[in-house]
């Protein structure tokens, strides 16, 4: 019994971030049906530059939010420069193939400045553990799950009650309509890339006490949590975050139960299946084919 | 680039392979090093592997980003098989191509009806998955150490060797098999299978419509590509005679891919000319020591930036005929020849299609309420209202791609509810769209070719092989087709891109190719929308043609002057329901029509016929 | 007359190397009605995809309110005061009505909220169905309440010209009988309109002058009372070629 809280909540706290990234991909999929597909990168940026930032002095409050801001700047260039040109015609996947390329460049060069090891990032969270029934858990580590929620509800906040958030919304329905209302297509989509590359560096700098950043950090993450938008079908704020919670959960129980390293063999094969079962996603809507 | 260069070349290549072993000794210096052999001999493989990701990427349109993992999988079962149950060399690399190629299938045959990024991510996962497995699995696949001490192969007690000075046989192997796969994959691209592949990329609704089995398809072309892979790792793993996980990661998937686009996916020589570059420029990144990655990423950037269409691609299309204005011929021109498409069967008056009480609901709209309607054999049947009547989504009902929510379709004298849209197609309905759908990057010819598919009897071994049958159903195919575009006057556009005709023009072709089909029963869905006065004559000089000679035309109309000058009868839909049905006179002089076509606000025209 | 709202020199729209609209002048008077009719496929949707920045032309000049507009983005259209009714409506029908006629607004959301306050009340009171289903979600509004909430939300931007698509399309005479005497007195009250029709019939009995297109072209254009008895807008609406 004890065993399975502590997966649940370890699972609750891995799968949080997974649920953030999946909000992350799903910001940019509803305003471009095209996502930064290394987005990964993003969060990893949000760890590591927050390292870096500290080694270099400035205090944590300001190293985290120059990340952030660095991070959404980056989101914006990558729209502009290799998704856009690469998204002009429906079924495009050329923008697929670009930001693969800045997601290698990004990664490489820092492995290459950074160096391939993980360095840690202080936290006063992450030095004692809580104990809850016998499991213990930083409260770091419980940060993640609050910050899930608060995001997702602010996040759906935003798209409901902001007038910004509907243009977003419009132009995530149909493009040409929001042109015709006077809604700059173009610009929503590139801030939509930026709140995406914000929100990934933050939950890379939430994320770093407990894991150390490294160059490495958002490449798995990355996929998992496009895995993870996809089987919640890209539809809503809300069914996303869900879904990378379960999944975070499952991995824990798998790891727990049969052992670590069937995790992700075990793990992808459910998300391949589940996509088998669902193609529209477990809360999408299925689309008229029109003809 | 046309045939015949390209066979110019691929000898050429070929020469320069068979020499390479021996420059040493024509130059008398050490060259190559068994090193440099061994170098040019993964590079080959490589090109077995690309070939075949060429066909899913450049013809089947479809992206895999797990493509070593295919890869790594032959060459799994290749070292296996020779250390864990003795397998000699040539059936392990039998099982080698065949497994993979099996699995590939597997993962297509539900995959591929989500194409794009989905598709993306699935293969994504499975590379990962394969990855994880082998190295977490030590008992089986000896984890980081990999699968040492495979026994170098054999074919017939001879030993095939990779050493420059001492026996180098397994090279000229594996550019036997490079030749092979050349030659496979250039019959593939130019059979029925390449076009159908092609033509599901690029208009799925109309290859649907054309007969095409479109998730078979993709699952052949995802097979296929599977089975090179299978090779290229067999092959591998016997060259190395070591295999492990970190040959087939992600990062390989990716190379693949950069090597199938640098080189220009689509195009036969693309992938060889891919492989060549981006194999020599990695010898060169390797100098960048921890930048190397780096490199790696700024030239898959660049190759997209600048030559999205590769090298070969932006060859052709620079090399590519200037504008020249070429005469259209009259049509319809019934040339002989075209009996087999239009001459008819002996069931004139039968009801060539029967729909009772059809309803069509999406959601909460209900496009088609209750219609009951017959078309008689060998006659004119239109089909007219304002816009949003229901004229379209009828005709999707009766074609396939629109299941009824309520009553029942006959065809033919057989239920036809349910069935998908390339069986009824392959009974004998053919198709035009709203918007013509052509496949727009195939040449006319090709577009013609297509509707052919389902006539083709050549199984795909004949095909691969060229075998005698395929040869005639091919020679076949192609005079017929030419005979069709005589009949709609496009015989001088045979070899232009689909796309780059006018409007009138793509029109006419995509009539051809629903005719290449050979149908019983032809649904034109506005086929005089966009054309001019004159066009029109023509058209209706065609449509009533056909009828004459026995076949059964639905058409969805507006201009009400053709309808009256081609129709042997007229159902009215408005709203979703039948609000009459007659011989064109008839329909002309009801006032519920007059009402619900051209409205009822005071029309000066009515005014003037008073 | 002072210059036109809108007018256009030798407009053509191509897409890859098909043209859809070949060459069309073409103007819009200040207050003016003007309609332009023709069948599907002759090119009108294609011409009002190009006016509304939609599109971009391939060849000749937009001028809209003594300005060059040609190329512009929709958007930016929208900012200079050219509403445009889509064909087919597009009406954002995963948000509310309100949200929709808020979103029409939007390029004044911010300068002028009492003056959209007071439109928002005008067209409310222009379509009364659209004030008693405020909250609904515009999606589930039947197809001639969506065509109201369409040219509601083209209202809501203050346009100087309002260009509509396809008014006519998958609605049924009685709504048709419905909004054309609210477009007559829009029009009345100064605005200026083009209406893009392929009924007509209606098109003719509202506006002062009709072009006619076919093929990509404008093969006649004149004052509607005139169109509406020219034989060969008889031919072509109603087949009596025969007959007339």
């Amino acid at each position: 019994m004890e065993a399975v809280i502590q997966y649940l909540l370890t699972g609750l706290s891995a799968g949080s971030v997974y649920g953030l990234i999946a909000l992350g991909f799903y910001v940019m999929w509803s305003a471009a049906k095209a996502v930064n597909f290394t987005y990964g990168e993003m969060f990893m940026l949000g760890g590591v530059l927050t390292v870096v930032l500290m080694e270099l002095g400035l205090p944590l409050p300001v190293a985290a939010l120059t990340a952030i801001a660095a991070a959404a700047l980056a989101g914006a260039v990558i729209e502009r420069v290799f998704v856009r040109p690469f998204n002009q015609e429906s079924n495009a996947i050329g923008w697929m193939l670009t930001t693969i390329a800045v997601g290698i460049m990004i990664e490489a060069s820092t492995t290459a400045t950074y160096g391939p090891l993980g360095r840690p990032l202080p936290s006063p969270l992450a030095e004692e553990p809580l104990r809850i029934g016998g499991s213990g858990i930083y409260p770091q580590e419980l940060l993640l799950p609050v910050a899930a929620i608060l995001i997702t509800l602010a996040l759906e906040f935003f798209y409901r009650r902001t007038v910004l958030g509907r243009a977003m919304r419009a132009v995530s329905f149909n493009r040409v309509a929001a042109g015709l209302v006077g809604i700059d297509a173009d610009r929503i989509t590139l801030l939509a890339f930026a709140m995406a590359g914000a929100l990934g560096a933050l939950a890379g700098f939430l994320v770093a006490p407990v894991i150390q950043a490294s160059a490495s950090m958002g490449v798995i993450v990355g996929l998992k949590g496009f895995m993870v938008a996809i089987i919640a079908g890209i539809a809503n704020a809300r069914g996303v975050v869900v879904v990378g919670i379960l999944y975070g959960i499952a991995e824990k129980l798998i790891e727990g139960f049969l052992s670590t390293a069937a995790r992700d063999a075990i793990g992808f094969t459910l998300m391949i299946l589940l996509l088998l079962l669902f193609p529209q996603g477990l809360f999408g809507r299925a689309e008229v084919r029109k003809v | 680039m046309s045939a015949r260069i390209g066979f110019l070349l691929l000898a050429g290549l070929a020469a320069a392979l068979a020499v390479f072993p021996w420059v040493g000794d024509l130059i008398g210096e050490r060259f190559p090093t068994s090193y440099e052999l061994r170098l040019v001999m993964r590079a080959m493989i490589l090109g077995i592997v690309a070939i075949g990701l060429n066909i899913l990427v450049g013809y089947a349109g479809l992206v895999s980003l797990g493509q070593a993992a295919l890869y790594g999988l032959g060459a799994h079962v290749a070292a296996l098989l020779a250390l864990k149950a003795g397998f000699p060399f040539v059936p392990a690399l039998v099982l080698s191509v065949l497994i993979p190629a099996a699995v590939g299938a597997m993962l297509a045959f539900p995959t591929v009806r989500v194409r794009g990024v989905y598709l993306a991510v699935i293969t994504i996962a499975f590379g990962l998955v394969f990855v994880n497995i082998l190295r977490e699995w030590v008992s089986f696949t000896g984890g980081a150490s990999g699968l040492v001490g495979i026994p170098r192969p054999t074919i017939l007690g001879e030993r095939l060797g990779a050493t420059r000075s001492m026996s180098f046989n397994y090279y000229y192997l594996i550019m036997l098999f490079l030749l092979a796969s050349v030659a496979v994959q250039a019959a593939l691209v130019r059979s029925r299978y390449g076009r159908a592949m092609r033509a599901a990329a690029q208009s799925e609704n109309a290859a649907r419509a054309l007969g095409i089995n479109v998730v078979a398809i993709r699952t052949l072309a995802f097979a296929i590509s599977a089975g090179f892979a299978g090779l290229g790792g067999g092959l591998f793993a016997n060259l190395a005679l070591f295999v492990n996980y970190e040959t087939f990661t992600f990062t390989t998937s990716i190379e693949l891919l950069l090597m199938v686009i640098l080189g220009g996916s689509g195009t036969l020589a693309g992938p060889l000319v891919g492989t060549t570059v981006l194999f020599s420029s990695t010898q060169f990144l390797q100098g960048l020591g921890e930048w190397q990655t780096f490199g790696y990423g700024v030239l898959l950037a660049l190759v997209l930036f600048i030559l999205p269409r590769g090298i070969v691609g932006s060859l052709m299309r620079r090399g590519g005929s200037g504008e020249t204005s070429r005469a259209t011929g009259a049509w319809p021109n019934w040339v002989d020849g075209l009996e087999p498409v239009t001459a008819r069967h002996d069931d004139a008056g039968q009801a060539t299609l029967a729909v009772r009480g059809l309803t069509l609901r999406f959601g909460g709209l209900t496009a088609v309420n209750d219609v009951t309607m017959e078309v008689r054999a060998g006659t004119v049947h239109a089909l007219i209202g304002p816009n949003g009547a229901g004229k379209s989504s009828l005709l999707n009902v009766v074609s396939g791609f629109y299941p009824a929510t309520l009553g029942t379709v006959t065809v033919f004298g057989e239920t036809a509810g349910g069935l998908p849209p390339y069986v009824l197609a392959r009974r004998g309905i053919a198709r035009t769209f709203q918007n013509t759908e052509l496949f727009g990057q195939m040449t006319v010819l090709e577009n013609v070719l297509v509707g052919q598919h389902p006539h083709f009897r050549a199984s795909f071994l004949e095909t691969v092989l060229r075998l005698p049958r395929f040869r005639r159903e091919e020679r076949e195919a192609m005079a017929e087709a030419r005979r069709l575009l005589q009949f709609v006057g496009l015989s001088a556009f045979a070899d232009d891109e689909a796309r780059n005709l006018p409007f009138g023009h793509q029109r006419r072709l995509e009539i051809a190719r629903a005719l290449a089909l050979r149908p019983k029963l032809l649904l034109l869905d506005e086929p005089a929308a966009g054309l001019t006065h004159g066009e029109i004559e023509d058209l209706v000089a065609l449509i009533r043609g056909l009828a004459d000679r026995g076949m059964t035309i639905v058409l969805v109309e507006h201009h009400v002057d053709m309808i009256m000058a081609v129709s042997d009868r007229v159902t009215v839909l408005d709203y979703g329901e039948v609000i009459a049905d007659g011989p064109p006179a008839t329909i002309q002089a009801d006032p519920r029509v007059i009402e619900a076509y051209f409205g009822h606000a005071t029309l000066p025209a009515q005014k003037v016929e008073a | 007359m002072s210059q036109p709202i809108l007018s256009l020199s030798a407009v053509r729209v191509a897409y890859g190397r098909i043209e859809a609209v070949r060459g069309v002048d073409l103007a819009v008077g200040r207050g003016a009605f003007v309609g332009i009719i023709g069948s599907n496929g002759a090119g009108k949707t294609s011409l009002m995809r190009a006016i509304s920045g939609v599109v971009r032309p391939a060849g000749g000049t937009i001028t809209f309110d003594g300005e060059d507009v040609t190329g512009r983005k929709s958007h930016e259209m929208v900012a200079r005061g050219l509403a445009m009714v889509p064909e087919g409506r597009m009406v954002f029908s995963d948000q509310s009505v309100r949200d929709n006629l808020m979103l029409g607004a939007y390029t004044r959301i911010g300068r002028d909220d009492a003056g959209v306050a007071d439109d928002l009340e005008k067209v409310l009171g222009l379509f009364p169905r659209l004030a008693e289903r405020i909250d609904q979600v515009a999606g589930t509004l039947s197809g001639g309440e969506q065509q109201m909430l369409a040219i509601a939300r083209g209202l809501l931007s203050r346009p100087k010209l309002l260009v509509i698509d396809e008014l006519s399309l998958g609605l049924a005479p009685k709504i048709l009988d419905l909004l054309f005497p609210v477009l007559t007195a829009l029009n009345r009250d100064g605005l200026s309109i083009l209406l893009v029709e392929q009924m007509a019939s209606y098109a003719l009995a509202v506006t002062e002058r009709t072009y006619v297109m076919e093929n990509g072209r404008v093969i006649l254009e004149g004052a509607s009372t005139d169109v509406a008895v020219d034989p060969r807008v008889l031919d072509a609406y109603l087949g009596r070629r025969g007959a007339a």
